[in-house]
């Protein structure tokens, strides 16, 4: 099938090219940390209210540095304007979205993960307890970001300002998938029983497949001239 | 370099009609209603100033670009409701190299022929290199190949599929005299197989030698159109550099 | 439709508007009767339920205007297109004002982050987003063909947003909020409210009209400085 061809194919060239540079993983890394630093002289680390806000500061510093990790992974289609020699090809653009996604999403999960032990470390949180119901809420919620994230980071290289369009067009659309990934996060920090997430979960896993879907149809009409 | 074919691939260029077609961006006008009509297996030189419209032209017959106004037809289908494995027939090469940086020129080629779906791709890829001549360099990368090679390998992206339509946009820009000639008589090989070939110009110098066909574009307008006779070439000339 | 149809029907919509505004004006101010335990203050609400209704609607449009540019090409759906996100975002804003202006008075904290009114903020940013980008994108087509797309895709995240927001409340409930928009009303103030729904709505239309004809006056100019420059 087509779309499956090209989106291995751009899956395979972004972790080709991901691999030789580590850009967007060093980029998405370092700035996760720094902020993650910056949250513990805004924030009493070790108090017990702190706990509480953790999930929240967790999210926030993913958020902030996928934004981040998106343009960069995105400015490799517009040098040379490789995205428009993508348009040559005898099939239709929506595989090279869900390449992208799927590249980007495996990025940011792996940044996301190495920036968890020094954010449990700052923060004094035992992150490992559930590790099964962790990593579901990291996939679940950094999906949501990708999904939109590199559909937007399309429209924005299509604008003056690019930088700026992103986040301005990210933060308020993913505010769900925050919310949600929030509050399960903080559910799984306090020891709750994860029954408990289940509708925020849910959530997620709508608003994700949901997005990803309108995505891959409407990328066409993104790239087009 | 002389094009190789498989046994398969025997080109069947396709007709091309342009009817009254325009292209605008906001005020300005690249496009003012063309009319024109290419058979298949022709070998066509688009001459024109900066600004004429040749780009545009080349970008708009590749696909690339949707006309504001008018029509584009190959063999006689809208281009607008072609199918996407149309383009299996266009080779395009433009002024972007459309190449990543960061891959080799190996890797760039294999990324290419995988998503054209072609079989044996490795292969192939190998094949066009050697044809290209590119062999020695193919574990570089991109980045630190010079502007002819660069142009060489963008070539060799255009041609992994074989297409029966070679669409080059002022492909000769910065090459040196010998690598431009190599150039033109690989194209004129293409052409010999029955493939259509149509390029752009800003320079008339060794581009016009296996033309069959020369059009002339000013503002947006197509103000010469006829075979590549001594004659025509004289009066092109005149007018690119005489001014209106 | 001609520039002078238009005109003309600018004009009549604007004596509707004004007729339509004026009686809703006097009916929310002298004929519907003073809220019980709020006060005078509670007649804001005649102004900010119907403003987040008709922000909605507005909204809708986008989506509605986006799905059939997309499929038609017609640049006439994505002039609606703008002018609905507009006008929406115009009265996303007036409920967000009015929000807290009726909160401090009656209970004593600017801002309730109950679901609605936070939904209202999160569309508030969509639709600000949606018309920073129609800013910073020149080619009027490129721009009509990403607005669409982010038209389409911020309306689908509406019922997302209000979902999170309302199962976020629940989890973090605030003190209850007596009375709140719409519970137990006096039939007269039912009258007033739809009175200033009207009022809004031929107002909005109006905006929205106008607005349209700038998107459609613009575009002639483009095409006769074309013209002009061949």
């Amino acid at each position: 099938m087509d779309t499956g061809r090209v989106t291995l194919a751009v899956f395979r060239k972004d972790l080709l090219a991901e691999r030789r540079t580590k850009e967007v993983f060093t980029a998405v890394l370092l700035f996760g940390f720094t902020v993650s630093v910056a949250f513990t002289f805004a924030f009493e680390p070790t108090s017990a209210e702190a706990r509480k806000i953790t999930g929240g500061l967790l999210w926030l510093a993913f958020l902030f540095s996928a934004v981040l990790g998106l343009n960069r992974a995105f400015a490799r289609e517009t040098s040379n304007q490789c995205l428009q020699g993508l348009r040559l090809i005898p099939a239709d653009l929506g595989g090279v979205y869900l390449g992208k996604l799927a590249s980007n999403l495996l990025f940011l999960l792996l940044a996301e993960l190495v920036l968890l032990p020094p954010f449990g470390v700052f923060f004094d949180l035992t992150l490992w307890a559930r590790p099964g119901w962790l990593l579901l809420i990291l996939v679940l919620g950094t999906w949501g970001l990708a999904a939109l994230g590199t559909m937007f980071s399309a429209v924005s290289a299509n604008t003056r300002m690019q930088e700026l369009m992103l986040p301005l067009l990210l933060l308020p659309l993913t505010v769900p998938v925050l919310i949600a990934a929030i509050e399960s996060t903080v559910i799984l920090l306090e020891g709750r029983p994860m029954s408990e997430a289940a509708l925020w979960l849910k959530l997620l896993t709508g608003f994700d497949i949901v997005f990803t879907l309108l995505c891959w149809l409407l990328f066409d009409f993104v790239v087009q001239e | 370099m002389s094009p190789a074919t498989s046994p398969r691939a025997a080109p069947s260029s396709p007709r091309i009609v342009l009817r009254r077609l325009s292209k605008y961006f906001e005020r300005f006008t690249a496009l003012d209603r063309l009319d024109l009509a290419i058979g298949p297996g022709e070998f066509v030189v688009v001459l024109g100033r900066n600004g004429a419209g040749k780009t545009t032209l080349l970008r708009v017959l590749a696909l690339l670009q949707q006309p504001s106004e008018g029509e584009l037809l190959f063999d006689d289908q809208p281009a607008a409701r072609l199918q996407p494995a149309f383009r299996r027939r266009l080779g395009f090469v433009g002024h972007e190299t459309f190449l990543y940086d960061e891959l080799t020129a190996e890797e760039n080629l294999l990324f290419h022929a995988r998503l054209h779906g072609l079989d044996r791709a490795r292969e192939r890829v190998r094949e066009v290199l050697a044809e290209m001549e590119l062999e020695p360099r193919a574990a570089s990368l991109a980045r630190t190949l010079s502007r002819g090679l660069k142009q060489r390998l963008t070539l060799a992206r255009a041609w992994l599929h074989q297409p029966d339509l070679l669409l080059l946009d002022e492909p000769a820009t910065g090459l040196d005299a010998p690598t431009r000639e190599r150039m033109h008589a690989w194209l004129a090989g293409c052409h010999r197989q029955g493939r259509s070939v149509i390029l752009s110009s800003h320079d008339l110098r060794e581009s016009l030698q296996p033309a069959t066909r020369i059009l002339l574009l000013e503002d947006g307008r197509l103000v010469f159109d006829g075979p590549n006779t001594a004659g025509n070439q004289e009066t092109v000339r005149a007018r690119l550099h005489g001014g209106a | 439709m001609s520039e002078s149809a238009r005109h003309r029907l600018a004009l009549v919509l604007l004596a509707v508007a004004l007729l339509v505004i004026v009686s809703a004006w006097y009916y929310a101010f002298q004929v519907a009767p003073t809220e019980r335990t709020m006060g005078t203050i509670q007649r804001i609400f005649y102004l900010h339920l119907p403003a987040a209704f008709l922000s909605f609607l507005a909204f809708f449009v986008v989506f509605v205007a986006s799905v059939a540019y997309l499929t038609t090409r017609r640049m006439g759906w994505d002039w609606a297109a703008a002018s609905a996100a507009e006008v929406g975002v115009v009265f996303c804003a007036a409920v967000l004002i009015t929000g807290p202006l009726w909160a401090k008075p009656v209970w004593g904290i600017w801002w309730t982050w109950d679901a609605r009114l936070t939904t209202t903020l999160i569309l508030f940013l969509i639709y600000v987003a949606y018309l920073m980008l129609r800013l910073y994108v020149t080619d009027s087509e490129r721009r009509a063909r990403l607005a669409a797309v982010v038209g389409i895709l911020g309306f689908v995240d509406v019922p997302l947003v209000y979902m999170a927001n309302r199962w976020w409340r629940t989890q973090h409930p605030e003190p209850v909020i007596a009375g709140g928009e719409g519970s137990g009303l006096d039939p007269r103030m039912w009258w007033g409210v739809l009175w200033a729904f009207a009022g809004l709505l031929t107002f909005a239309s109006l905006l929205f009209f106008q607005r349209y004809r700038m998107e459609a006056m613009r575009a002639e100019l483009t095409q006769l400085a074309r013209r002009l420059r061949a």
